[in-house]
């Protein structure tokens, strides 16, 4: 029956997913490392000066990020596909917000609103960031991409 | 059982790597070091970050002349303002230090009650490098801008010297030029700034680059502009939409620190290098000609740091 029909990514597929996931959290932790040294606490190594990369990239990390974690997310929910696509929606939607949470006219509202806020540690780097509508695009890229990998797969007639 | 169990393995990931993901997220909005200390900047105000607006060029200057003619035009005008160079900084220390109250029009006190005021400038570059080339809005990551100095202030129009000298400081990384008389139009408001707020600030930006010297200077105060009632300068009060506080209340000299936090982060957001804080008097509608304005006033204020904390 069709309605039973199941999507189910291929062994292949799901292996080189997870490799793509993974091979972009690699890029973007040597992205920070060798171009943004000393910026990040998360750091374990960094280059002592920073190398200067196009401004194109700037954006990198945005999007890496959402591309290794939306993949990432979805294949350890599993799921079939309707589900894994939720996922990647959902990792998307959280990206995005946290984007928005930068604009500069929300940290002035909550300083203003909760001024004790900007005092702890996570409303701190919720706000601390810059908004960049360059940054909110790789986001919307990177889950598109994410998408598309874990999506991919046969029909399995059960 | 199985079924069940490999749910919960499920869930447990899923909870993993959702964890690493937000904790990532929030980990590349925060800079190095202890995410919940703030790290400080600060520049210390000295000849290589004050721009005297009115250089003088020897320590030995005379006192004003006691009798001026109140059309005596100022010496200086506008690209001799921005041309004073930090060589052209003369010290003035004696008594309380650097010292950014002096003219080159040291025979009438008529110049400094134009138009023209001494400007510290605070050097931000250093500031700059703190941040991977290329970031953007840097100034949105300033939590906390305090401009601190010694002052005597006068909380009156008279002192003991027998002239007013109550020090106001003006606009960030923009001109800060207030005329005497001038007048600040608030939407339907007309504020005089001598007579009503006694003390004035003037922002005045650019609308566009380069911002330096005389780009801004094409930004001379306009009728709108920002004013800021530092009438209570001798005491706490507000300051724009920052705060004021009198760290020693004297007698004698006051330590004043000001909340700038809102125009260092303007101007950090507009890439400005160098930034601009004007002190001067405004209470000058009562002085007479033949009071020696400047040479008695310039000794007055010393300042001491401008201090960013960001994240």
């Amino acid at each position: 029956m069709e309605s039973e029909t199941r999507f189910e990514p291929r062994e292949g597929n799901w292996r080189s997913s997870l490799s793509l996931a993974f091979a972009a959290l690699v890029v973007g932790y040597v992205f920070y490392a060798v171009a943004r040294p000393g910026t990040q606490s998360f750091l374990l190594w960094h280059a002592p000066v920073a190398i200067q990369v196009s401004e194109w990239l700037d954006s990198a990390p945005s999007f890496l990020h959402t591309f290794a974690f939306a993949i990432l997310l979805s294949l350890a929910g599993g799921g079939d596909r309707r589900r894994r696509f939720a996922t990647c929606l959902a990792w998307c939607a959280v990206e995005v917000a946290a984007e928005f949470g930068q604009l500069p006219s929300l940290a002035r509202w909550v300083e203003i609103q909760a001024p004790n806020a900007m005092g702890l540690s996570i409303g701190r780097s919720l706000l601390a960031g810059t908004f960049s509508v360059a940054d909110l695009a790789a986001v919307l890229i990177g889950a598109a991409l994410a998408t598309c990998c874990v999506c991919i797969g046969r029909r399995n007639k059960p | 059982m199985k079924s069940r169990l490999h749910s919960a393995t499920r869930l447990v990931l899923a909870s993993g790597v959702l964890v690493a993901g937000l904790y990532s997220l929030l980990a590349s909005n925060t800079t190095g070091g202890s995410p919940t200390t703030p790290q400080q900047w600060w520049t210390g105000f000295s000849h290589s970050t004050v721009w005297g607006a009115f250089a003088v060029p020897n320590t030995s200057a005379p006192p004003p002349a006691q009798n001026c003619s109140s059309n005596t035009p100022p010496r200086v005008d506008p690209p001799a303002f921005w041309a004073a160079q930090a060589p052209n900084i003369t010290d003035h220390s004696d008594a309380v230090g650097t010292t950014l109250w002096s003219s080159t029009d040291l025979t009438c006190p008529r110049a400094m009650e134009q138009v023209y005021r001494s400007v510290l400038v605070a050097d931000l570059s250093d500031f700059y490098t703190k941040f991977p080339s290329g970031t953007s809005q840097v100034g949105n990551r300033i939590s906390k801008a305090t401009l601190q100095f010694n002052t005597i202030v006068m909380t009156s129009n008279s002192n003991p010297l027998g002239f007013p000298c109550d020090p106001f400081i003006g606009a960030v990384g923009k001109v800060n030029v207030l005329q005497r008389n001038d007048v600040i139009q608030t939407g339907a408001n007309s504020t005089p700034v001598d007579t009503t707020l006694r003390a004035g600030l003037v922002q005045a930006s650019p609308s566009a680059g380069p911002f330096d010297g005389p780009t801004t200077l094409t930004a001379f105060p306009t009728r709108g502009d920002e004013a800021a009632d530092l009438t209570l300068i001798g005491a706490a009060g507000n300051f724009a939409n920052g705060s004021l506080v009198i760290a020693d209340t004297g007698p004698g000299i006051h330590n004043v620190k000001i909340d700038v936090t809102k125009w260092v982060r303007g101007a950090t957001n507009l890439n400005l290098p160098l930034l601009g804080f004007s002190i001067a008097g405004i209470n000058e509608a009562t002085i007479t000609v033949t009071t020696p304005v400047q040479f008695a006033c310039r000794n007055w204020i010393e300042p001491i740091e401008l201090r960013v904390e960001f994240l």
